[in-house]
């Protein structure tokens, strides 16, 4: 679905790389915390599989399309199955909620019969049935943050890409968003989320991927944040824990770069993907449905 | 392709721009103006050559008595020279270019030179034996006039040979200057009307760039999402070069027929006919610019 090989991003005049030789696979149906500090690359790595972006070395696959050699004039129908939302929104103040939702399938030129029966139709889903007619500014951070999901799933993605889609928002409220990302997850769309919010990644016990100064630092599924003290310590080891990963990814294993939590780890992580999504109680029903789709 | 869509947005780009857009409407009307009035001058050039150049003639003038000396030293030109050149016309050399030639003696001259000069006071100190006799030679190809100019040039009792499209080149020049002219005063027009479309939808892109960068997230084709600015500039364009028409048309009517022809009866002047033919060829040049100067715009806004 998602495949990073050896993928090297130095912006021009940065004194360092945002990525370092980064290696990731993510699989369909996936749901995927990177997390790291601010700088760490997780923006610029979801840059790349947005096609924003071309690396300098490596190579980017997503939806079986090599983002390297994508001719430009097709990029705008890739991104068209994918999905993203931002920290900030970005809805169009001057359009309502249910024009905001419509612009994105008008601008690709779909029948106006099909927006007006899908737009209502993920407004339900999101939560936002009746605020169809309401402006953005009339809405709260919450909601507001339901529209632009709501944006990006109307096309039905087989990728959603969130950034920092809390980071505007109280823990409450960002549980709800978290609780409809999952609901989209379960439904069968990738999702990568890049995030700061510690509580989250650790309730939601899903795949964490843990980049620093745009190395991969740690990849582990059914995780929490990565706890702080194991940082200092990978920094020496990063060229090996790369490695790992990478032999780790021939077969999808999740694995850690410090030896003994690679080997505690790796009897529990074996059962790949049932673990991690069954992992939320009253999902169970769909994203086992989910994940038996997947397995296909 | 949703053309609702894209024509409701490029009406909100041209309410948003309306000052900008009025002066894009001025400035490619202006210049197009000159651009129609250069072409319809070429046109009045080509149609009076032609007309002309028919009616040209080359004039072999002989010696007066009162010729100067170094071109006629046997004065008045005698009978011999005058069936000479009669012979060189008739000769099978020159014959297969002339049509055919004529013979003005001193009466003719004087009578021709008082109906040219009629009330000049000139007219009344000039003799018939002042005026030269001259043979009135047309071609069949008025480009040749060489042959007879070199073949009379130098002859004994042939003061001058002279053609008179040499007169009519004059006119003509000056005529050709002022299309130039024209066409340069049209082509700075043009460039600043395209550099100002292309600030404008670059202004435009601006006021928009929520809406691109959501376009292009979403995946709106690079055609979709630039056809409303370029639409944009070709509208605006387009009504300043209706207008230019509809000026140049007015030109050639009020101006042109309605002045000018009866101002100046034996001239024949540029027509509605013409005009129209001006028409598609400025609206065509006003959308070719607009469109062209709003796509380099908009192209080095949304580089992906």
């Amino acid at each position: 679905m998602i495949r990073i090989e050896n993928v090297t991003k130095h912006y021009r005049g940065a004194a360092r790389p945002a990525l370092d030789n980064v290696t990731l696979e993510i699989e369909k149906g996936d749901f995927v915390f990177l997390v790291g500090a601010s700088g760490s690359g997780k923006s610029s790595l979801m840059r790349l599989i947005l096609r924003e972006d071309v690396p300098n070395s490596g190579s980017v696959f997503v939806l079986g399309e090599n983002l390297l050699r994508i001719p430009s004039r097709r990029v705008p129908y890739f991104r068209r199955k994918l999905g993203m939302v931002f920290q900030d929104f970005r809805l169009l103040p001057n359009k309502t909620v249910g024009q905001n939702v419509a612009f994105s399938l008008e601008v690709i030129g779909q029948s106006q019969g099909l927006i007006s029966s899908a737009v209502p139709d993920v407004l339900e889903m999101v939560g936002l049935g009746d605020k169809g007619g309401s402006l953005p500014h009339e809405l709260s951070g919450g909601e507001q943050q339901r529209v632009a999901l709501a944006r990006a799933i109307v096309n039905k993605p087989a990728i959603l890409l969130a950034d920092e889609p809390t980071g505007n928002l109280d823990p409450a409220t960002s549980q709800d968003i978290m609780k409809l990302l999952e609901r989209i997850n379960a439904s069968g769309t990738t999702v990568v989320m890049a995030t700061h919010d510690r509580n989250i990644v650790d309730r939601l016990k899903k795949r964490v991927v843990t980049l620093s100064q745009g190395s991969i630092v740690s990849d582990q599924r059914d995780s929490g944040y990565e706890s702080e003290p194991v940082k200092p310590a990978k920094r020496k080891g990063d060229t090996g824990a790369i490695k790992t990963i990478e032999e780790s990814l021939v077969m999808p294993v999740t694995t850690s770069i410090d030896d003994e939590s690679l080997e505690s780890k790796k009897t529990d992580t074996k059962p790949v993907k049932i673990v991690a999504v069954s992992a939320k109680p009253e999902m169970d029903q769909e994203s086992n449905a989910g994940s038996k789709k997947d397995g296909k | 392709m949703r053309l609702g869509f894209v024509f409701s947005e490029v009406g909100q780009g041209l309410r948003r721009n309306i000052s900008m857009v009025v002066s894009i409407v001025l400035v490619t009307l202006v210049s197009l103006t000159f651009v129609g009035t250069a072409l319809l001058l070429q046109f009045q050039i080509g149609q009076m050559k032609t007309y002309w150049y028919e009616r040209a003639q080359v004039a072999i003038y002989l010696c007066t008595g009162t010729s100067p000396g170094a071109a006629c030293p046997q004065g008045e030109a005698s009978a011999d020279v005058k069936a000479l050149v009669e012979k060189k016309l008739n000769s099978d050399l020159l014959r297969p270019y002339i049509a055919n030639f004529s013979f003005e003696d001193h009466k003719q001259a004087y009578a021709h030179f008082q109906q040219q000069f009629k009330g000049n006071s000139v007219a009344k100190f000039v003799t018939p034996e002042q005026l030269n006799e001259t043979y009135w030679v047309k071609l069949k190809n008025p480009i040749q006039s060489p042959v007879i100019t070199q073949s009379f040039n130098g002859t004994a009792g042939v003061e001058e040979v002279r053609d008179q499209r040499s007169y009519l080149d004059q006119i003509f020049s000056i005529l050709n200057t002022a299309s130039l002219a024209a066409i340069s005063v049209a082509a700075l027009m043009l460039l600043s009307a395209a550099l100002l479309i292309s600030t404008t939808i670059r202004l435009s892109a601006l006021s928009r760039r929520r809406e691109l960068g959501i376009m292009r997230l979403v995946g709106a084709s690079n055609f979709f999402i630039q056809l409303p600015f370029i639409l944009e500039g070709v509208v605006a364009a387009t009504i300043g070069s209706v207008l230019a028409s509809a000026a140049v048309l007015g030109i050639v009517q009020f101006f042109v027929q309605g002045y000018l022809a009866t101002a100046l009866p034996f001239t024949s002047f540029v027509g509605i006919g013409q005009a129209l033919t001006v028409v598609p060829i400025l609206i065509a040049a006003g959308i070719v610019l607009a469109a062209f100067a709003s796509g380099i715009a908009i192209r080095r806004y949304l580089r992906i």
